[in-house]
């Protein structure tokens, strides 16, 4: 996934709970029950093509995100 | 860029801790890049969850004929080597789990899980609100996932079996009497 999508994955898991807190390295990204702070680093951005797909991975992992969104009044 | 597609496997380590508030979030973020030095590719870091450690996601480079287990030491050895010099503590490994990259990007792509209630059930049968009430009665009808408020949910795939199979009989069911 292109690094580019990150505001898209961004809203997205805003939008399912997730609490999205800027720091000075980046994002930290606290999941809907409050226990996983998972970091998003903002050198992140554009340098690693593997970095979004890492993050959406964890997220899902660690807090069961959903990628890509579910559709709505399925 | 080679002319062969290099092939990657998705790592996760999980380690035991204490909560995400123990830990300090500069060595959070320090984490990640140095993960990448020492080889780690794309590598996203957490903390907390059900072991309440650190942990992370990375890929690395699958050379091919390598076993999974070699690739799964060489993770928790790059992981800890990683750990040890920004500073990170944590109470021993709690899981690694390593996937072929395919089966990854097979999950990314499938369909997420959607949910219904009574109301959807009814259009999906081409039945009454009532009539699904009914058929939840029979054995083979499904349980839901939840009993809200509002009345029971489920997800839409564990419905896909009844949907297909159910003997739909035209007219009224008959009275039991």
């Amino acid at each position: 996934m292109d690094n580019r999508e990150y505001p898209k994955v961004r809203a997205e898991a805003v939008r399912q709970g997730w609490v999205v807190r800027p720091t000075r390295r980046g994002e930290m990204f606290l999941s809907p029950d409050g226990r996983t702070a998972t970091a998003w680093h903002a050198a992140h951005r554009s340098s690693d093509p593997h970095a979004l797909d890492s993050l959406v991975r964890a997220l899902r992992r660690t807090g069961g995100f959903r990628w890509p969104p579910p559709r709505r009044g399925g | 860029m080679g002319d062969q597609e290099e092939a990657f496997v998705t790592v996760f380590v999980d380690t035991w801790g204490d909560g995400y508030e123990r830990y300090d979030e500069d060595s959070l973020f320090d984490l990640g890049p140095v993960l990448s030095e020492l080889g780690g590719v794309g590598p996203t870091v957490s903390a907390g969850g059900l072991s309440g450690g650190p942990s992370s996601t990375f890929s690395l480079p699958r050379p091919p004929g390598l076993p999974m287990p070699d690739l799964a030491r060489s993770a928790v050895e790059l992981f800890e080597t990683a750990c040890a010099k920004v500073g990170l503590e944590h109470n021993g490994i709690a899981r690694v789990d390593v996937l072929d990259e395919r089966l990854l990007d097979l999950e990314l792509a499938q369909e997420p899980e959607s949910y219904a209630g009574v109301t959807e059930i009814a259009k999906l049968l081409g039945v009454s609100r009532q009539r699904v009430s009914e058929l939840r009665s029979r054995p083979d009808f499904p349980s839901p996932i939840a009993e809200l408020a509002a009345g029971p949910v489920w997800t839409r795939r564990s419905l896909n079996h009844f949907i297909e199979s159910w003997p739909r009989r035209p007219g009224r069911p008959r009275k039991t009497a």
